[in-house]
């Protein structure tokens, strides 16, 4: 069974190019173009890893952040953002994020993250202990 | 009195003026001694005039006494012709008006002037009266009531010495017996007194002269007196008081005396000199006054710019943010489309290359926007005491190499001797890193760069509002082209540049300002053009005081 991914963003041209982006690979994308449309899959499927844009109107990416590690413990969340300013990507790890990634990134970048949360959530998919 | 013409003259030509304490004191002194001298002539003639009628009816009485002497014997001889001839004689003298010799009973028997022989005089006449007062003629009066006087017929003035004769022994030859007819005529001397008359007039006249010159002669000096004494003191005193009033406080007045006017003019020209100080003093004041404007006026000046600076950087902040969160988006899917389009391209083909620029200066993009965030964050500096030496040695080796290329030498005079300074050191880093940058580009090829530290000469103030404090200071001197005077204002604002297009975003001078400002110091710069510029960081000493302190209780704890 392919990794399920979810990308959240409200800009097209962002998940157009991450759906590009991860075109090739053994995944299954699926997409959300807001928080509470984020919120809303996120309790109806399990994703193993999700990407999140920070800066969105009403639900921001931290709220997206804090109700999938909340509902989805096992999910890993990569925050992606505009705006490099270390206090948010502080707080993101302080929550829970896997990894944060500036905008704007180099396919190879998320490719790389991506593999490596999914690794991560492997390793801890073998020892269910922890 | 000739100050009392030339006032009247005065006050005539300037019609409106007001009578002034010269003429008035020349009036009065004038007055008074005009009065003086009248009652002192008058006195005088009066005097003389009693003088001259008391030696006059002396005189007469003699006459009287010689005639009735020198006729007794004719008398007695009965030759009435001599006794006529005697008076005649008698008469002749000067001053003697007439001789003549009543009877008892009134009638003139003998006199010098004929016309009136053998007439008779009323016993109720005035010249009779002396004696005739009574029933009984008085039998004998003074000396000094026997003269009279009286004006005669012509006008003339005249004095009179009545002188009884008495019937004596040897007269009884041929007048009764003495007991009962003791009288037996009267002896009448007239004296005129116009001689008199005309010498006491003389004797006026000239004493009335000697008067007049007399007043003339003292109003003179009095009036050299009024002009010298009070006249020009106060003359001194009224010009001095117009020019003080015009605003001359230069000017003073004589000291003419030591009398009372004597010191009012000291004290005059003392309250000028006050005056003087006090305008001086007021001038200092308000030169120093305008000195103090000018330099609040440029400090004002210095914090304005420094304002809209800071309104700058915050409008920029904001401006950043926007600009970051727009453009970060729409790049991510140029930089990810082109990548995969790029993937599509044989290496080396045209398009290939075409497409690595696209992706190359994309990436240039995304750096402007994180580089713009970076300044436009303005991170509060982190301090800690740091080796301001060992920061420029670090920043200086990581652009020693590439100014080694371009033939650019870096000579450090740091100054071996300096304390810690409080400051955030990467920060620091920075700032050094982005003036030793400029200076780099601003020599095109071969020159030098010193850089040196030291303690600064004396405090600096980091702005106008601050007080000075103690500061090091970081120089930093080029060989480079230099920076017009034109542009000086303007570098530390953000995206100044004088770089051509794609050289440099125009943020490293102002990322450094605002590095320096946020630590309490400043930076000075000082350019000629085509021999170099210099920048001078000064970055405080010590903690501010309330850190000062809290570091101290930390270390306490």
């Amino acid at each position: 069974m392919s990794a399920r991914i979810l990308i959240v963003d409200d800009e097209d041209i962002v998940v157009r190019s991450c759906l590009r982006i991860l075109a090739g690979a053994d995944y299954d994308v699926d997409v959300a173009r807001g928080g509470a449309e984020a919120l809303k899959k996120i309790d109806e499927t399990p994703y193993d890893v999700l990407v999140v844009d920070i800066m969105m109107p009403q639900i921001d990416g931290l709220e997206v952040l804090k109700h999938a590690k909340q509902a989805r413990p096992d999910s890993e969340v990569i925050i992606f953002t505009g705006l490099s300013q270390s206090e948010t990507a502080l707080r993101a790890r302080e929550l829970g994020a896997f990894g944060y990634l500036p905008k704007p990134f180099e396919p190879d970048e998320i490719r790389l993250l991506i593999a490596q949360a999914l690794a991560k959530r492997r390793a801890r998919g073998e020892r269910p202990a922890q | 009195m000739f100050i009392v013409l030339r006032e009247i003259a005065c006050s005539a030509r300037t019609k409106m003026r007001p009578r002034t304490l010269k003429f008035k004191v020349g009036l009065y002194v004038a007055a008074a001694l005009a009065a003086a001298m009248a009652v002192f002539t008058v006195l005088v003639a009066r005097y003389q005039r009693a003088e001259l009628i008391e030696q006059a009816s002396e005189h007469v009485a003699q006459v009287s006494e010689v005639i009735t002497r020198s006729t007794r014997f004719a008398m007695l001889q009965n030759q009435a012709v001599y006794v006529d001839r005697i008076l005649q004689d008698v008469a002749n003298q000067s001053g003697i008006d007439r001789v003549r010799i009543f009877s008892k009973d009134g009638r003139i028997i003998h006199s010098t002037y004929p016309p009136e022989l053998g007439t008779s005089v009323d016993r109720k006449a005035e010249g009779c009266l002396t004696c005739h007062q009574g029933e009984k003629p008085l039998d004998h009066i003074p000396l000094a009531r026997r003269s009279r006087e009286f004006i005669g017929t012509q006008g003339q003035h005249l004095l009179a010495n009545m002188s009884v004769i008495r019937n004596e022994p040897p007269c009884a030859q041929c007048h009764q017996d003495a007991k009962s007819k003791p009288v037996l005529g009267v002896l009448d001397v007239v004296y005129s007194l116009d001689g008199m008359d005309r010498r006491l007039r003389a004797s006026v006249f000239s004493v009335g002269g000697v008067a007049l010159s007399f007043i003339v002669l003292a109003s003179l000096g009095i009036g050299v007196l009024v002009r010298r004494l009070i006249y020009l003191p106060l003359r001194d005193l009224e010009t001095g008081a117009q020019r003080l009033a015009a605003g001359d406080l230069g000017h003073t007045i004589p000291v003419r005396s030591n009398d009372e006017l004597g010191q009012l003019a000291e004290s005059f020209n003392s309250m000028t000199a006050a005056l003087r100080d006090a305008q001086r003093e007021n001038d200092n004041w308000a030169r120093t006054l305008e000195q103090k404007v000018e330099t609040r006026t440029q400090e004002l000046r210095v914090a304005e710019s420094e304002a809209a600076r800071g309104e700058k950087l915050a409008s920029v902040g904001l401006l950043a943010a926007g600009i970051a969160h727009e453009l970060n988006n729409p790049l991510t899917g140029v930089l990810t489309f082109s990548h995969l389009l790029r993937k599509k391209m044989p290496d080396g083909s045209p398009d290939a290359e075409d497409m690595d620029l696209v992706i190359q200066e994309t990436k240039r993009c995304a750096a402007i926007i994180r580089r713009l965030l970076d300044f436009a964050r303005e991170k509060k500096p982190e301090k800690e005491f740091s080796d301001l030496n060992q920061i420029i040695e670090e920043t200086e080796r990581i652009i020693e190499r590439p100014a080694h290329l371009r033939d650019i030498k870096i000579r450090k005079e740091l100054d071996p001797s300096l304390p810690l300074v409080w400051v955030d050191a990467d920060q620091v880093k920075q700032v050094v890193m982005n003036v030793l940058v400029n200076s780099q580009q601003a020599i095109e090829k071969k020159g030098t760069i010193t850089v040196r530290t030291r303690i600064a000469p004396e405090p600096k103030r980091a702005d106008p509002l601050t007080e000075p404090v103690r500061m090091v200071e970081i120089t930093v001197m080029d060989t480079g082209c230099g920076i017009p005077a034109k542009n000086l204002p303007w570098i530390f604002d953000p995206f100044f540049t004088s770089k051509e297009v794609g050289k440099g975003t125009g943020l490293g001078l102002s990322v450094s300002h605002g590095i320096v400002r946020a630590h309490g110091g400043l930076i000075e710069v000082e350019s000629t053009v085509g021999k170099g510029t210099t920048f001078r960081v000064y970055l405080p000493l010590e903690p501010e005081a309330g850190t000062a302190e809290l570091l101290r209780d930390g270390r306490a704890k």
